[in-house]
């Protein structure tokens, strides 16, 4: 409901009768909450309400196309490894194990920080640092469904490799991905919002919630609202996406279904957390 | 155990010879020619261009791409990894003279967020479905949720400026540890104390504490003595499998708290556009999470013959 409502908004923003978000208003600076300005103005005069609805299209979007691209990118590359095996498999997981060798946050800032500021740097940041956990989880679902039934069923009817794999490997992976996508948006928020926080974010002027938690750091202690604000909506996100993707994975996964032992929904989270992490650089098959 | 220690060490190698070439290759995905950077940098003007040809073929940069690998390489294994573009300062010193204080900050975090979860997962599983099983799981939630930077200044108004019980910023000593320490454990009490209640649960159930009830044990003495050492064992996988969250979290509190530490150094070498710093940085993070993974899982196979004699796969069966 929550991440609905604020898609909703992201996605309506230019239309709605919000004060531009990058409007300067020198006569109006730092002032408290009011009827014209809900949340107050910043430092520049700034709506902050307004800051706040435009950032969620740079830190949503942000999340939303790096997701798409991550699974465009890792959802082949786990399919070719888990299917043919052998050394193909063999090469590609080492480049895997290099990527996850890297705590995330780290190698993002790392890229985002060669590259520069900009919506790009972390888009390419974020797909860098994430493609290598979702080819891993496919490659393990795609071994896991390799001597099934189905598949010696649809080789056995003359399918070739590439039929297989786009025809009936493809459609078994992608709701466990769609699933895992779910999971991992929280975490990709946070990432964006780290990035932002540490300079590496979205250019000013444009809003977005992590530049502007890092713009108000020297405004702490006279204006904490234009800190704290900003923050809670990030905090809101994330916790939305950890209770959409706990629930998805709860009502898709039977094992691991709302039973009453494990009414936890982010014991949900950790066990899929093991899953990646488990397979981590070290591991061996 | 040395045979198991042998073998993984051999599998660290094509990973950490990888890691290298990533660090190296994304340095040279850097927008504009290093040379004509440093020269800017050194005189403040746009250099001329026969300066930056000589200093370019100084530097070695009109090599191809592999020669210049194999000699950062070469150098890399001996513990040089150049020096800084902005600075000068020797790279390799600068992270490793840094890392205590990361690490400082870590080991602090990580111990508190132990004193939290135990507690707070194993009232949780003993009291499930309760109020404090509820509050637990709410808690829980919002730990794993909340940027560490929010969390951060939060405790810094409170605390520091309300309170004044603790100083907000700067490196020193104990008192000047608690609020950042605070801050990154929030987020690995929060993890761990869904992971002990989850694993409090399952041996709960198990025949030998039935058993042990049935004796007479005492129910405080069967959660302790009998239970939670048992539980204990997925909750040690856990801390390991989040060193590299750790080490992120730290980067970002370091800010915040204007802490000394490698947080600072890359933050200050992302801006000021310090290439040989930030790939030396990559490297150097990489083996120090390698490292503490391999850690993590010798203490572990120390803990369980299973693991040093069996495949990952039963690893994993054991920690579920």
């Amino acid at each position: 409901m929550l991440l609905c409502a604020a898609g909703i908004l992201a996605l309506t923003a230019p239309v709605l009768p919000l004060i531009d978000p990058n409007a300067i208003d020198v006569m109006h600076r730092l002032e408290a909450p009011s009827f014209a300005h809900p949340l107050g103005t910043d430092n520049l005069g700034r709506d902050l309400f307004s800051r706040i609805i435009w950032g969620s299209r740079s830190s949503l979007g942000t999340v939303a196309v790096a997701t798409a691209l991550i699974v465009a990118i890792a959802v082949p590359i786990g399919i070719v490894a888990g299917y043919y095996g052998g050394i193909v498999d063999e090469v590609l997981m080492r480049i895997v194990d290099v990527f996850l060798a890297l705590p995330s946050l780290l190698l993002a800032l790392a890229i985002g920080g060669i590259l520069g500021p900009g919506f790009r740097s972390v888009l390419i940041a974020l797909v860098a640092v994430w493609w290598a956990s979702y080819a891993r989880v496919v490659r393990g679902l795609v071994i896991g469904m390799r001597e099934r039934e189905f598949l010696l069923a649809a080789r056995a009817l003359g399918g070739g490799d590439y039929h297989v794999m786009t025809h009936h490997v493809l459609m078994n992976v992608l709701l466990p991905v769609g699933v895992l996508a779910t999971i991992e948006m929280g975490d990709l928020v946070l990432a964006v919002a780290a990035l932002g926080f540490l300079g590496v974010g979205v250019h000013a002027p444009n809003a977005d919630w992590g530049t502007m938690v890092n713009d108000a750091r020297p405004l702490l202690f006279s204006a904490p609202r234009l800190m704290l604000y900003p923050g809670l909506a990030i905090a809101a996100a994330v916790i939305a996406f950890n209770i959409l993707g706990d629930g998805l994975r709860d009502a898709l996964d039977p094992r691991a279904g709302p039973s009453p032992d494990y009414p936890a929904p982010t014991l949900a989270a950790k066990s899929r957390r093991r899953i990646f992490e488990a397979s981590g650089p070290v591991a061996k098959e | 155990m040395s045979a198991y220690l042998l073998r993984r060490l051999t599998a660290l190698l094509p990973v950490l010879l990888g890691l290298s070439l990533l660090a190296f290759s994304l340095a040279s995905l850097a927008p504009g020619d290093p040379a004509e950077l440093l020269l800017r940098r050194q005189t403040g003007e746009p250099p001329s261009a026969a300066d930056v040809t000589r200093l370019r073929s100084e530097m070695g940069l009109d090599r191809p791409f592999l020669v210049r690998y194999a000699r950062w390489l070469g150098h890399a294994v001996r513990g040089d990894l150049g020096a800084s573009h902005s600075s000068g300062a020797s790279v390799s010193r600068t992270l490793v003279t840094n890392l205590p204080a990361t690490v400082e900050l870590a080991v602090a975090s990580l111990l508190l967020g132990i004193v939290i979860a135990l507690p707070l997962g194993v009232l949780a599983a003993v009291s499930r479905g309760g109020p404090l099983d509820h509050v637990s799981r709410i808690v829980s939630l919002v730990g794993t949720s909340i940027p560490g930077f929010l969390l951060g200044y939060m405790f810094i108004l409170f605390f520091g400026v309300t309170l004044k019980l603790f100083p907000v910023a700067g490196t020193g000593g104990l008192s000047h540890l608690v609020l950042p320490a605070m801050t990154l454990a929030l987020a690995e009490a929060a993890a761990m104390a869904r992971m002990t209640r989850a694993s409090m649960l399952d041996v709960l159930g198990e025949d030998y504490v039935r058993t042990a009830r049935a004796k007479g044990a005492s129910r405080r003495l069967v959660y302790v003595r009998h239970a939670l050492r048992n539980a204990l064992n997925p909750v040690v996988t856990l801390v390991g499998l989040r060193v590299g969250r750790l080490l992120g979290g730290a980067v970002i509190v370091e800010i915040v708290f204007a802490r000394a530490g490698i947080g600072t150094v890359i933050v200050d070498a992302i801006h000021d556009r310090d290439y040989a710093m930030i790939q030396g940085f990559i490297l150097f993070v990489g083996i120090v999470f390698v490292s503490a993974n391999l850690l993590v899982d010798l203490a572990y196979a120390s803990l369980d013959p299973r693991v040093r004699l069996g495949s990952s796969e039963e690893r994993a069966a054991v920690a579920r």
